[in-house]
């Protein structure tokens, strides 16, 4: 197992530089930002100190190479915008999403292996067909409108829950719930597909011919086995949700990473882009090892190739 | 052997409850972090306590970025104040920490200031901080934003006489130097000359208590302001960039005040309307054809239907120039142009007859969000100058890919264009505006004559009401003669504002907005 | 209600025998009604993206800025604003359907380019394995930290916004997700024999992907493919938002959700019409995904359209062919037994033969009596099992003797519960020690799970659950029934492995399934089914897919067992060696029916059906180890067309008018044996 997890570190490295690389320079395609930062009126010699004072006026490739010396010494460099170290604007961020992500996956995943269970039990039950329309739908409303939608009717019109921020408990209900809908709806339909054919192997039956209880066949015995695929499902959509939570963000003002990448991305703040990439692809790179390692750890056919 | 058995059957057991223990555990760490989030940023503000919601939290605090919209309205005369401070409704200008001001010859003025005045952090207020300020916003390492709009080609140097006289000398004759200076907030000397700072040290009514980026700002009231004290005890400021959910924070209790609306997000009975000093325009590109005959840049005033705009798109009144009713230039008998779409189909059809490519693709360069519905906007003027009978496409951009087709050098090879743009005129008079977008070099200026060239300058150097008419003759000969733009409407303001305060915002409001001025209802 | 039975009956027959070779995708569909309606969604918005511009022309364009924002729902301005008009004025529906071109031209190209380039991308490199594995899903890891905003802005800011531009990053964005979930597929299949087989034979890896890997791995791809739609048409909604999506004033939905969303307070339906929109299309195509991984998956296709069969109409199916018979008499009410019991020498009433078995406990530890089972299908349900009986005592082996598809094995599922959902009991009881197990509910059922009844299947590599150690697995037993602790049941699961002949049992009890060979599986579940000393083991070829030497250890296990534990074994199979020399009594089934039973000796001796007499003819009786049932012309009949009367009628050699006519009973034709057929007599007496 540590092998594996020594393996993937190292073989992640390549991967995370080529990230790194190519954030930098597609972020110097979209334009001089002298003229977001400088006064519309700005003369030329401004404009110059302006790009001397950024190294903006350095051939590409040394702005690379001072940029990734830099980072070696884990100085990330300064924001254009705020003028403070684009590390500290970062790192401040990112809690908030990763929670806002963590409470949104959980809830999802525990729901759709309720929901995704009770559907696959008896497929093409009334049960299964209003799961499959709802969570169907669920994973394609737009999450803007809902997100919208949800303020209004719960905030404004019923005034049980704040319309947005971060203060107390009840604030985290919308963004959350406005996050949990379209991977909710992913997962139901992943975990009902899934449990439907772990539902008829022949060691489902066995497990009857046993005596076992249908709680026990199902969350015992199916589950773990159906498992993987609603792993790999769900690992992508936590992904989503960590450099994806854009929109549930801006309109909830809720202060995290995708908030920041998207106002970095529009403001040309290269730096901070290129810091809150790096984090959120490490992130990423982890996340993606430990569903391996989840999946190692659930089924043992894999964990013996990985020992191999 | 039965050892083996015992040890196995341990490590099941212990595997089962290692599963579920991750399990705990993750439920707890989520929900002990989401309590450190919340608790970041307590709920029960008291009632002494105004709450702002804005549209973008400000960059920087910075008092020499104060001319930033995002900065200069949470700073400006409520954490900072200047020499001077212009009232937006009289376009006089008015004492601030300088109580009276003369020009002693033609660059140099002096200024006398207000005593008993002390900083937030207990230090007096003396000429030699004003001196510093002045230095530190003009000629500095920090790249002021009010050093590039204000001071643009304009030298300044301060010099403390004593401890209530600064005298301050420009390079060229200024005849506007002290509405100049009201943009440079007055810091202490303490204030660190060579980088940004972030938590501002002022004299005005409000002090900076906490700012925790990306969650909220607040000020709390400042005991030793020398002024009248402000009703509220501290001020929150929080931000959201959706503007309906802006507006529900005020319709739910929980902000005061929300600025930045549309009509369309349902403020409802809390909303507020006023006028503010946005002037929204096309800029024609008069240097490439069609848009090089003035018949055509004639049609495309007449076929833009001002009225429908403001009934359907955004809100604000038809105007016919850059500058609102208030500012130094301002010509009354410059009228908007009429909705006349036959005029403008007989003028294309003229235009044409006489050899003028009138098919060239015109691309209409927008900018998204640059004031609410801004694509809506050009889905109206594209409409209207397809029936006067050019051939129109839109681009929508980002502000900086946008930026590139605002400012000088343009980007070669994009045909003719007509940009969206706004201007708001914040400091009061008409040379903030004129240079620079209608000089035939100024750096947002598509295309000028030499005429218009030298009325400019001319009014540049006139002052008094010999300045105001030379302005408004500056302005009249642009929409006569030059039909450069094709302005659109003086936009008007939305804010909410809950029942509990009283504050009556005015053209200023955007740019600069007086907590001091936001009063208890009760 | 007899009435409708017959005619629902009538026509599902009909139904039946039209459909039964051939049924085209189109009918197929038209059953599903769900389906139906989604296919019926899409054409729509197909139509209205290539017909729209023709039906609507300008409408979609033309503002009306002094009356803008007219509210949905009427017909006063005409059809176009019948879901009212937007902020300047143009109608939302002649907007929608401008609309479905835009959008549909964006997120079809995307997803499909996105699908092609990853599952192809994703099954080379799971096919390979090894370095080309490692790379590409490094690449995806690349592609998937991405900012994909990023890339858009960059794409679109340099190469001006444009349709290609948000195809061309929407597709690259997407890739990672077909890549990966192609990837985890076909590496699964890697690890299975045939694609090893297939590499030896060298065939190239193309061809091996394409003919073997890509139909399993393409239904699951279809449907994420399906739900993209979805994500497609969203993120070019924000696309659109930003400024770098659909330039106004083309139009798609996206663009318009973004609008209008700013309307939502003061009018809705500018933004909720678009929306809807989106999710009715994704919703659709979702269906029709789903529908169509139904359809595609042969495992699965049993399942589409099931419906629910009336409850009794089952044994009347069963008996459909059967002119009208004395023994049927009492089929209006209640539950009828269509076919008399084992050893009745003529139809008597379907009340006393069931008393009689429940009064004769000696007769067996099981007794099965008219077991009819049906399995619902599209066209109405088919009885598969059509009046089973027979009786095994305790000590004694009985073999379920039969061609494949023959019912044999629905028949021993029917008696140990564990039919699929689709498959239901029509008729018939099942006399354990006394009780019936078929009336059972599902506690009382549970309960005799294990100690009454067991079961071992055929497959033991699919029948033990692969991520459960084996240990936990044989423990289980005991756990349940007997609520032992998991040390102690720990214990008693290495005692079984020892029992039944795993080597260094304790040690190996943490091992997994996979980690042993073919026959040591067939042992644990035999272990696993004998745990809790069963009255009855059901044993569904429990050595078919091993070989001879094998085969012959597991046998002499299951006798072993047998006598040491005075269990009744059901031995089903279709080897007549196997029978021969390990069971006591063979009941030969066709076709659903019993049609001969006796003592293995007797039967084979001298058969007194003459399918059993088909099946042994040709095999001199020494040699029938190992033989299989193939020596008599034709084929078994399908189950949804037997033919009327005796059902081996089209192969006898014996058939004459009457078997066409009368379906023949089971019935005695000697000490302790009977057959099913007119003849049966004569022959006993031949």
């Amino acid at each position: 197992m540590f092998s594996m997890l020594r393996r993937r570190a190292v073989s992640s490295v390549i991967p995370l530089l080529v990230v790194v690389l190519g954030v930098f320079f597609l972020a110097r395609l979209t334009g001089d930002p002298a003229n977001l930062y400088l006064p519309l009126s700005a003369t030329p010699e401004m404009r110059a100190e302006f790009a001397a004072r950024n190294g903006f006026d350095q051939p590409l490739i040394t702005q690379f190479g001072d940029y990734v010396a830099q980072v070696a010494h884990l100085d990330f460099g300064e924001s254009l915008r705020t003028a403070q170290p684009a590390g500290e604007a970062v790192l401040r961020a990112f809690p908030a999403t990763l929670q806002l992500a963590g409470w949104t996956m959980l809830l999802a995943i525990v729901g759709a292996v309720v929901i995704g269970s009770l559907a696959a039990y008896r497929p093409n039950s009334v049960t299964d067909r209003v799961a499959s329309f709802l969570s169907s739908t669920a994973a394609s409303v737009p999450d803007f409108w809902l997100a919208i939608m949800g303020v209004l009717v719960f905030a404004v019109t019923l005034g049980w829950l704040p319309t947005s921020g971060t203060s107390g408990a009840a604030a985290w209900v919308l963004p959350v719930a406005t996050l949990l809908i379209r991977p909710f709806g992913v997962l139901v339909q992943v975990v009902r597909g899934a449990m439907v054919s772990a539902l008829s192997a022949p060691y489902v039956k066995v497990a009857r011919a046993k005596g076992a209880r249908e709680s026990r066949v199902v969350f015992g015995h199916a589950l773990r086995n159906a498992a993987a695929p609603a792993l790999t499902v769900a690992g992508d959509l936590a992904v989503g949700l960590v450099n994806g939570a854009v929109v549930v963000e801006t309109i909830f003002g809720w202060p995290g990473i995708g908030k920041l990448m998207i106002d970095s991305v529009l403001q040309r703040d290269f730096a901070v882009l290129q810091a809150a990439v790096l984090l959120t692809a490490l992130v990423i790179f982890a996340l993606n090892i430990l569903v391996d390692v989840c999946h190692a750890l659930l089924d043992p056919r894999v964990r013996q190739r990985a020992a191999a | 052997m039965a050892g083996s058995g015992v040890v196995q059957t341990h490590a099941f057991v212990r595997r089962r409850g290692r599963a579920a223990g991750a399990f705990t555990f993750v439920v707890v760490l989520l929900a002990v972090s989401g309590c450190s989030v919340a608790g970041a940023d307590p709920i029960g503000e008291g009632p002494d306590t105004l709450r702002i919601v804005l549209p973008e939290e400000p960059p920087t605090l910075e008092p020499c970025d104060a001319s930033l919209t995002a900065t200069g309205r949470v700073t400006r005369a409520n954490i900072t104040e200047a020499l001077t401070e212009r009232d937006p409704s009289t376009g006089r200008l008015e004492q601030a920490l300088a109580t009276q001001w003369t020009r002693t010859s033609p660059t140099s003025w002096t200024f006398t200031l207000r005593k008993g005045v002390t900083f937030h952090d207990g230090s007096p207020f003396t000429a030699e901080a004003a001196a510093f300020s002045i230095k530190r916003a003009t000629d500095s390492d920090i790249e002021c934003n009010v050093d590039g709009y204000i001071f643009t080609d304009t030298e300044v140097t301060a010099k403390a006489l004593n401890d209530t006289t600064l005298e301050v000398s420009t390079r060229k004759p200024d005849p506007i130097l002290p509405l100049r200076l009201s943009f440079v907030e007055i810091v202490p000397t303490s204030t660190d000359p060579g980088a940004r700072v972030r938590k501002p040290i002022g004299t005005g009514p409000y002090r900076v208590d906490e700012w925790s980026q990306g969650r909220f700002l607040r000020l709390k009231r400042f005991s030793g302001y020398w002024g009248e004290a402000p009703d509220f005890a501290a001020a929150k400021y929080v931000w959201r960039a959706e503007g309906s959910v802006r507006a529900a924070m005020v319709t739910n209790n929980e902000a005061d005040v929300a600025i930045g609306l549309a009509p369309e997000d349902g403020a409802g009975d809390r909303a507020v309307e006023f006028v503010t000093n946005e002037i929204s325009y096309l800029r024609i590109d008069a240097t490439k054809a069609p848009l090089d005959d003035i018949r055509i840049r004639r049609a495309i005033n007449y076929a833009i239907d001002r009225e429908g705009l403001v009934t359907a798109v955004f809100a604000g009144r038809p105007s016919g120039q850059l500058v609102s009713k208030g500012v130094t230039g301002y010509n009354p008998r410059v009228r908007p142009w009429p909705y006349d779409p036959d005029r403008a189909r007989k003028l294309v059809a003229a235009a044409r007859a006489d050899g003028v490519p009138t098919d060239t693709a015109i691309t209409i360069i927008g900018r998204n969000g640059i004031y609410p519905k801004a694509a809506e906007a050009m889905e109206v003027v594209q409409d209207g100058l397809l029936k006067a009978g050019l051939n129109v496409r839109i681009k929508m951009l980002d502000v900086n890919a946008w930026l590139e087709y605002l400012l000088r050098p343009f980007p070669r090879g994009t045909g003719p264009t007509l940009l969206q743009a706004q201007h708001g005129n914040q400091a009061g008079d008409a040379a903030f505006t004129m240079g620079q977008i209608y000089g035939s070099e100024g750096a947002q200026s598509s295309y000028g004559t030499r005429e218009l060239d030298a009325s400019i300058t001319k009014a540049q150097l006139a002052s008094g009401d010999a300045r105001q008419k030379a302005f408004a003759d500056a302005f009249a000969q642009q929409n006569d003669e030059v039909v450069r733009d094709a302005v659109m409407a003086n936009m008007t303001g939305i804010l909410a504002l809950s029942p509990n305060v009283r504050y009556r915002p005015d053209s200023a409001t955007n740019d600069e907005m007086r907590l001091a001025d936001m009063r208890r209802a009760d | 209600m007899p009435q409708t039975d017959m005619s629902v009956k009538a026509t599902s027959q009909k139904v039946t025998s039209e459909k039964v070779t051939r049924r085209r995708w189109p009918a197929l569909l038209l059953q599903d009604r769900l389906a139906f309606a989604a296919a019926l969604v899409l054409v729509a918005v197909a139509v209205c993206a290539v017909l729209g511009p023709l039906l609507i022309g300008d409408l979609a364009t033309r503002q009306n800025l002094r009356d803008p924002g007219r509210p949905p729902f009427s017909l006063d301005h005409g059809w176009a604003f019948v879901l009212g008009s937007d902020s300047l004025g143009r109608p939302v529906a002649a907007r929608l359907i401008a609309a479905a071109g835009t959008t549909l031209s964006v997120a079809v190209p995307a997803v499909l380019c996105s699908l092609a380039v990853g599952s192809v991308w994703g099954m080379w490199a799971g096919y390979h394995g090894g370095w080309r594995e490692n790379v590409s899903l490094r690449i995806a890891d690349v592609i998937l930290s991405f900012p994909s905003l990023l890339l858009a802005v960059v794409v679109l800011y340099v190469f001006s916004p444009s349709a290609v531009g948000i195809v061309l990053v929407l597709a690259i964005a997407r890739i990672p997700v077909y890549l990966r979930t192609a990837r985890a597929e076909s590496a699964e299949l890697r690890s299975r024999l045939f694609m090893d087989a297939a590499r030896t034979f060298g065939t190239s890896s193309w061809a091996s992907i394409r003919r073997h890997v890509a139909p399993t791995v393409l239904p699951t791809l279809l449907t994420v493919a399906a739900l993209d739609f979805c994500f497609v048409m969203l993120t070019e909604s924000s696309l659109s938002f930003l400024g770098i999506g659909i330039q106004p004033p083309d139009v798609s939905w996206g663009l318009m959700v973004a609008q209008g969303r700013q309307e939502l307070q003061s009018a809705w339906w500018i933004a909720v019409f678009p929306g809807l929109a989106i999710v009715v299309t994704t919703v659709s195509a979702t269906i029709l995904a789903a529908w169509a991984r139904l359809s595609t998956d042969p495992g699965q296709r049993w399942r589409q359209g099931l419906r629910r069969a009336p409850r009794r109409s089952p044994g009347a199916t069963a008996q459909t062919a059967v002119e009208p018979n004395p023994g049927s008499a009492g089929s209006g009410a209640g539950r009828a037994l269509p076919s008399p019991a084992v050893s009745s020498s003529s139809p008597s009433s379907s009340a006393s033969s069931a008393s009689s078995a429940s009064s004769s406990s000696p007769t067996g530890t099981l007794v099965v009596d008219g077991l009819s089972v049906d399995v619902r299908t599209p066209a109405g349900p088919v009885a598969v099992v059509r009046g089973v009986s027979f009786a095994v005592r305790s000590g004694e082996t009985l073999a379920l003797l039969g061609e494949s598809g023959c019912g044999k094995s629905m028949t021993a599922h029917a008696v140990a519960g564990l039919l699929d959902p689709a498959a239901e009991v029509g008729a018939g009881r099942a006399w354990l020690d006394g009780e019936d197990v078929l009336a059972l509910g599902p506690r009382a059922r549970r309960r005799l799970a294990g100690p009454g009844l067991s079961i071992v299947f055929q497959d033991a590599l699919s029948a033990l659950n692969p991520v459960l150690t084996v240990g936990t697995q044989l423990a289980e037993p005991f756990r349940i029934h007997e609520r032992m602790s998991r040390r102690a049941a720990r214990a008693k699961a290495v005692e079984l492995m020892e029992r039944v002949g795993i080597p260094e049992a304790r040690s190996r009890a943490g091992a997994y399934p996979h980690q042993f060979s073919g026959g040591m599986r067939q042992r644990l579940l035999i272990a696993m089914a004998v745990a809790l000393r069963p009255k009855v083991l059901l044993a569904d070829e429990p050595t078919t897919a091993l070989d001879v030497t094998v085969q012959a250890q597991i046998m002499d296990l299951l006798a072993e067992l047998r006598s040491e534990q005075r269990m009744a074994l059901v031995l089903i199979t279709h080897d007549l060696g196997l029978v021969a020399e390990h069971a006591d009594r063979v009941a030969v089934m066709y076709a659903g029916t019993v049609v001969e039973t006796g003592t293995v000796a007797d039967v084979f001796s001298r058969p007194h059906h003459p399918y059993t007499r088909g099946l042994l003819g040709s095999v001199p009786a020494e040699q029938h180890k190992g033989s299989r049932l193939d020596s008599i012309p034709g084929s078994p009949p399908d189950p949804r067309s037997v033919p009327t009367g005796c059902a081996f009628r089209t192969r006898c050699p014996l058939a004459r008018e009457v078997c066409a006519t009368h379906r023949p009973p089971l019935a005695g034709t000697g000490t302790d044996r009977a057959a099913a057929c007119h003849f049966g007599k004569e022959l006993a007496d031949a």
